[in-house]
């Protein structure tokens, strides 16, 4: 799948392409690393291929085993403090939709306590069954039927708790999502069918290649994990990924675009003074604020609102902000995105400024403002070291 | 110097040289009131009057200055600078590099724009 930014090369030169690098930057710093990301895939390929094997007891349903939520769409953060990554899972059996629900979790949970290994890190939950590993991941199986009655990847899910048949449709938000994504970006192409017994993992894209709208989505998950020190409960990922990607309109820019969006959505909740509900695009009986009470719904709000505002103090800042550099900046966006990931995202400016520099691509344009070198009318920086002690 | 920097404002007065404007390295930073002195035969030198560079903390030093309000842009000597070159294609660009290495230093207390220090008097090569 082709996507975006072409533009990275040259040095920002006004406040919102800056911004657009730096909350860039700091997405990448909160993904999963490229040894984690190794990890979670072996983990993911060991359990799927458990599952479908053709000598396990589930072998007669034609298990089809994909993967759902943040490592499905691209949108994964590392988590708050110190809690673990959440890989999700979706066993999907054939031809079981007349069972129990209960049944139906018994018998993934039985192929799955076969396995020595698994059985000592599993546990049991409500709609899942979960693998402890040692490390910083926990490995979500949802045991699933189709929905016959739907069908487009529509699922049926037992609930433990409550002895019945939840719905849900991960693949068919999955491509709502991408959608969203490519709106308005001609360059990109939809194709990611989902097909066979056990799919990949999405691979790696290059950290560099995500959608606008996945970045969004990265965003409104680090705020989130700050505003609620790691409370992950009242703006649940599903409801900030539906969000983003109903109020996106397909701006390229970053930063314009995370406005955008918390703009959206603080105009539409401003409207509905009691609990809303947030329904599935893709399966409208679905409501992802069906634990929201009214105090809930306005700390919600909050966290719109001092998103939106950290926000906006960065982009437009007052004369006297502006006059105080890029010290007064870094105050909201550390208040947003955390002093750490801020300081880090700078570092990493400061070492593709050298690399610049080092290779001779450093200029000032006229009245000394650093750019490219190719840019016209610049000048090369000459090499230096700076002196003093 | 004026052709590139056309909001700089340059005097002779005595031999020396003092250029004087407003230099913003990029969007996100200050905009400085910048002094460069030069005297032929001695090294150009940079002041930014008043308070305009801090330490982090009271009494602290800045990385690379020869004194509170002067940055150190280059090792004096001739392989750095020489009186053949320009002010405007050597000491802006350098000043407008070290500016943005200080305040990221602001921000982070790391120095990213490396350097050498000087631990002991070294005897500077003339200029020439």
């Amino acid at each position: 799948m082709l996507l975006v930014e072409p533009e990275r090369q040259s040095i920002p030169s006004n406040r919102s392409q800056w911004l657009d690098r730096h909350l860039e930057r700091v997405c990448i710093i909160s993904e999963l690393t490229p040894t984690e990301f190794r990890n979670a895939e072996q983990r993911y390929g060991a359990v799927g291929r458990w599952l479908a094997a053709p000598e396990s007891s589930l072998a007669i349903f034609a298990p089809e085993v994909y993967p759902q939520g943040s490592m499905l769409l691209g949108s994964t953060v590392r988590p708050y403090g110190r809690s673990e990554y959440d890989l999700d899972l979706v066993c999907q059996l054939h031809w079981c939709a007349q069972q129990p629900p209960l049944t139906i979790y018994d018998w993934v949970h039985g192929r799955m306590a076969a396995n020595e290994t698994y059985r000592e890190i599993l546990e049991k939950l409500k709609r899942c069954l979960r693998l402890n590993y040692a490390g910083s991941f926990h490995l979500d199986v949802l045991p699933a039927c189709p929905n016959d009655q739907k069908g487009n990847g529509s699922i049926i899910v037992p609930d433990r708790k409550l002895e019945c048949w939840k719905h849900s449709n991960p693949k068919g938000f999955a491509e709502w999502f991408f959608t969203q994504c490519q709106i308005r970006d001609a360059l990109a192409e939809a194709d990611r069918v989902m097909k066979g017994s056990v799919e990949p993992l999405p691979s790696p894209v290059p950290s560099e290649y995500k959608y606008p709208l996945q970045r969004i989505v990265q965003l409104m998950k680090r705020h989130r994990d700050i505003f609620f020190h790691g409370g992950r409960d009242i703006a649940r990922s599903v409801i900030l990924t539906t969000l983003a990607g109903s109020f996106y309109k397909g701006q390229r820019s970053l930063s314009l675009a995370l406005e955008s969006v918390l703009d959206g959505i603080h105009a539409a909740l401003a409207a509905i003074p009691h609990v809303p509900r947030i329904l599935n695009p893709v399966h409208p009986e679905e409501n992802f604020a069906d634990t929201w009470d009214q105090a809930k719904y306005e700390e919600f709000k909050s966290y719109i609102e001092n998103f939106r505002r950290g926000l906006k103090a960065a982009m437009y800042p007052t004369m006297l902000a502006e006059r105080q550099g890029l010290e007064k900046s870094t105050e909201h966006l550390s208040e947003l995105f955390g002093a750490d990931r801020v300081k880090d995202a700078i570092r990493a400016e400061a070492a593709e400024i050298n690399e610049r520099r080092n290779s001779g691509k450093l200029g000032v344009g006229a009245g000394g403002v650093l750019t490219g070198v190719s840019q016209a009318g610049a000048i090369p920086v000459p090499r230096n070291q700076f002196f003093g002690r | 110097m004026r052709s590139r920097n056309p909001e700089f404002c340059c005097d002779i007065d005595g031999g020396l040289l003092i250029c004087r404007g407003p230099l913003k390295p990029g969007p996100m930073n200050a905009t400085y009131d910048v002094m460069i002195r030069y005297r032929a035969g001695s090294w150009p030198r940079v002041i930014l009057p008043g308070d305009q560079i801090r330490p982090l903390e009271p009494g602290g030093r800045i990385p690379h200055t020869y004194g509170p309000d002067e940055p150190c842009l280059f090792y004096p000597s001739r392989a750095s600078w020489r009186s053949d070159m320009k002010l405007s294609h050597t000491i802006v660009p350098w000043l407008s590099l070290w500016l943005t290495f200080y305040e990221m230093w602001r921000v982070t207390g790391e120095w990213y724009g490396g350097g050498v220090s000087h631990g002991k008097a070294e005897e500077l090569e003339p200029a020439a």
